[in-house]
């Protein structure tokens, strides 16, 4: 049971982790927002007491040490240096560490920690003589939104008060414990000690209350009182106005000079410092919507809801199979409302298991981040379109890719600093990172502004290597598309930070595996993109049922331009497999001759064109059956070797239809004619 | 060996007994058709539906050096998995499967097997059994093979 709180607060933690990281990104950019520093203290206050609690003490105890620096910074003791900035990630670090093993009792272990928080306690130690007043002119005006209200209260009990046995000071007291208060005494009517009568009551008061709650609970204070006092309640405004300094100042004055305040006085002083009130009034309420607005689900909860509804999918393929067959209209109604419903289904669950890009995004902004400072670089990590969804699983399967890209830019993308400003650039390099929807697909560029890539190079570097003949005549793009060739890498020296064995045909193939794309193009001087197409879900796709020779394939239908029947068209040069269609010449793969197959019978050709890149290909298939949802299921670990196939489908009757990879078909297709040649 | 045997299950091929750990053994299926694959090795003969799984086949009498194949009233689908994972499945086309039967370790021996064997080549051992040799087919063998 208490293994099953500790995972809860392990992932719970993380989220703390991550927010942690991302508010310190931030803090990097403005050291003196009061509110980064809140957000840091919060979620390191909420890790030092979730651990306690959960038998973490190491992580407790760490996170104390380095909650104790940022308490300092908090109330303006301490400013936040590059020093501690550093130290802190790399405690983030330590604390992602602890809370995957948990308390350990290895001796190296606790060493390395306590030198750890030695290192912490330096900057505590040394707080004081560091004051920093960087944050301290901010802080001292501005009015904090918590969600609560400020009033003012008039309190005039009749002087027969006492009688009842009513002590006011209780009031008093139970206003106290409601919020912060500050109270007034008016003494104006209490007679000369000759005349004065104990059990009567000659004072009364004014509170500048500031609250959480209602109006109505502040009048149930005096439920009991209502009788026998005159009393008021008057809001003067959101937040807490106590800590604004003009306020506070009439206060002092109201009680020196014995003079009533009155609401419009106290408004009047309060408008000046709410525009700064609004600002964070705005920023909470926000925070807030979004809390509520979505809920923790465990994501094995999903894939088989996912699961769930592919084979549901499926079912209701063979249903409709069977209406078809069966003919009786009213099974016929039903099954197209069943599929209806299943593709409403089908595509709300999809949408569930998106999550946004920016998740993945944090660590490589801490990469370009760690890594430009180990190289002495100076670079920005720009990130457009960090709220681009995409299926949790395409992400998991990017983070390998996009690091080897990521690393690629920082490592040999941008220059040195110095070299930058000789060639009249800013000493600052940028990467961006840019993400959007087009089509079916998710589009990602990674955009250095670095030196940039040499097409001749890359031509003369694959001809060395005997991956192109010196004749070979090609274009740019193509030129560009050698690089993704195996046993193909650009940078002759192997570097620490890029470089570890693993080529752009590594990063092809893993985007491949997802049924992704990806491209390179670059501009000497200018910079590199690389640009990587995502399907946005993995499982179910919308496909074109062909047959070639006995087997059914499904071609997605995302991928496919226009279908033409053989009569129509004329057969240029064939030998040449290129094909003349409306006065247009497309090159075409015979799909019979790549499987290695017989035709199934002639004169029932048909040619589909598919969208490769930017240009169009023909598929020649024997017949076109029609318009398919399919659900793709993975061929298993011993057939991935199988590049042109990207899984299968199983059909309403149980049979098998083998998914088309077209990307990859033809790129192996193209791949090879440049080999042949040689 | 590796792991303990409990059980065995015996099959024939090209007139001679071969066997599987039964703790690896998922489903025996009559040999029915399978959906050709293209691009593929020869002795991996399609894929199969099996409850909504895709399993790829391979025809265990190809992959063993074995002419003249043919299809009869007995052959049968033998679908292992090496590892427990749904992604590791795959069937062994087999001339027929005979028996499943408990396995006394002392009985083991090496195995000593004259003639080609194909692209199986590792044994866990042999025991002799009414008269005829078994050979047990060392499986990671075999699924390392085919992953090549």
């Amino acid at each position: 049971m208490i293994d099953k709180f500790k995972a809860k607060f392990v992932e719970e933690s993380n989220d703390n982790v991550h927010d942690l990281e991302e508010a310190l990104l931030l803090l990097e950019k403005d050291t003196s927002n009061n509110e980064i520093i809140e957000r840091i203290f919060r979620a390191m206050h909420t890790l030092k007491g979730g651990g306690a609690m959960f038998g973490f003490n190491q992580l407790s105890e760490f996170t104390h040490h380095l909650e104790t620096v940022f308490d300092l910074v908090r109330n303006n003791k301490l400013s936040i240096t590059d020093d501690i900035i550093s130290l802190t990630f790399e405690s983030i670090d330590h604390i992602k560490h602890m809370l995957e093993v948990g308390d350990v009792d290895d001796a190296d272990e606790l060493a390395n920690q306590a030198a750890f928080i030695q290192r912490v306690q330096q900057f505590s130690d040394s707080d004081t003589k560091a004051a920093a007043p960087a944050v301290q002119a901010s802080s001292e005006t501005a009015v904090k939104d918590d969600g609560s209200k400020t009033f003012l209260i008039n309190i005039k009990p009749n002087e027969e008060i006492l009688r009842n046995g009513t002590n006011p000071f209780y009031l008093l007291d139970d206003l106290h414990a409601m919020g912060e208060a500050r109270v007034v005494a008016f003494f104006e009517k209490v007679p000369a000690l000759n005349s004065f009568n104990p059990v009567k009551s000659y004072c009364h008061w004014q509170v500048v209350l500031n609250t959480e709650e209602s109006v109505n609970d502040i009048k149930d204070v005096f439920i009991f009182v209502e009788d026998e006092c005159e009393i008021s309640i008057e809001e003067i405004g959101a937040g807490n106005l106590l800590t604004a300094n003009a306020i506070s100042e009439s206060i002092d004055e109201a009680s020196k000079l014995q003079k009533s305040l009155t609401k419009q006085d106290l408004v009047a002083k309060a408008s000046d410092s709410t525009d700064q009130a609004k600002k964070e009034i705005k920023k909470k309420v926000q925070l807030k919507e979004h809390k509520i607005s979505s809920i923790r689900v465990n994501s094995t909860k999903i894939d088989e809801l996912v699961n769930l509804v592919s084979e549901l999918v499926t079912i209701q393929a063979q249903l409709n199979l069977f209406a078809e067959n069966d003919g009786n209209p009213a099974v016929l109604a039903l099954a197209e409302n069943i599929q209806k419903l299943s593709r409403q289904l089908r595509d709300n669950a999809f949408s569930i298991s998106l999550i946004p890009l920016q998740s993945e995004l944090m660590r490589f902004q801490r990469l370009v981040r760690d890594l430009s400072k180990e190289l002495d670089k100076d670079i920005d990590f720009v990130i457009e379109g960090g709220d681009i969804e995409l299926d949790k699983n395409i992400i998991e399967h990017l983070t390998d890719p996009l690091l080897h890209i990521i690393r690629n830019a920082v490592d040999h993308g941008i220059e040195m600093p110095d070299d930058r400003i000789k060639n009249g650039k800013s000493p600052k390099g940028t990467i961006l990172f840019k993400a959007y929807y087009s089509g079916a697909s998710v589009m990602v560029e990674v955009m250095d502004d670095g030196k940039g890539i040499d097409p001749e190079f890359i031509r003369n570097k694959a001809i060395s290597k005997g991956l192109i003949d010196a004749n070979t005549e090609l274009t740019r793009k193509e030129i560009f598309e050698l690089v993704f060739l195996s046993g193909f890498s650009t940078k002759e020296e192997v570097t620490d930070v890029s470089g570890r064995g693993v080529g752009m045909d590594v990063v092809r193939k893993k985007i491949g595996e997802i049924r992704g794309e990806v491209s390179l193009d670059s501009e000497i001087g200018k910079g590199t993109t690389l640009t990587l197409e995502l399907p946005m879900t993995l499982s179910i796709i919308d496909g074109l049922l062909v047959k070639v020779f006995k087997n059914q394939y499904v071609i997605p239908i995302a991928n496919i331009e226009k279908i033409f029947a053989l009569d129509t068209i004329s057969f240029g040069k064939t030998f040449n497999h290129v094909v003349n269609i409306d006065e247009e010449q497309y090159p075409f793969i015979d799909l019979r001759e790549t499987f290695e197959t017989e035709k199934a019978s002639k004169g029932t050709e048909q040619l589909i064109l598919v969208k490769y890149e930017d240009r169009k290909v023909g598929l020649l298939v024997d017949q076109v059956i029609g318009e398919y949802q399919t659900v793709v299921k993975p061929l298993g670990r011993f057939l991935k070797k199988q590049e042109n196939i990207s899984g299968a489908s199983i059909m309403g009757d149980g049979t098998i239809a083998l998914v088309i990879d077209t990307n990859r078909l033809i790129h192996n297709n193209a791949v090879k004619k440049y080999r042949t040649k040689n | 060996m590796k792991e303990q045997m409990t059980s065995i299950i015996s099959f024939l091929i090209n007139k001679e007994v071969f066997a599987f750990d039964t703790l690896k053994v998922r489903n025996i299926l009559e040999f029915d058709k399978v959906t050709w694959v293209p691009n593929t090795k020869d002795y991996l003969i399609g894929v199969i539906n099996l409850h909504g799984n895709i399993i790829p086949i391979a025809d265990l009498r190809m992959m063993m050096g074995m002419e003249n194949i043919e299809n009869g009233q007995d052959t049968a689908v033998i679908v292992v998995s090496d590892d427990d994972k749904t992604d590791s499945l795959i069937g062994f086309v087999v001339d027929g499967v005979k028996e499943v039967f408990d396995l006394d370790e002392s009985e083991l021996k090496e195995s000593v097997i004259n003639g080609n064997t194909g692209l199986v080549h590792s044994f866990t051992g042999s025991i002799h059994k009414n008269e005829e040799f078994i050979h047990i087919i060392e499986l990671s063998e075999v699924v390392q093979e085919i992953e090549k």
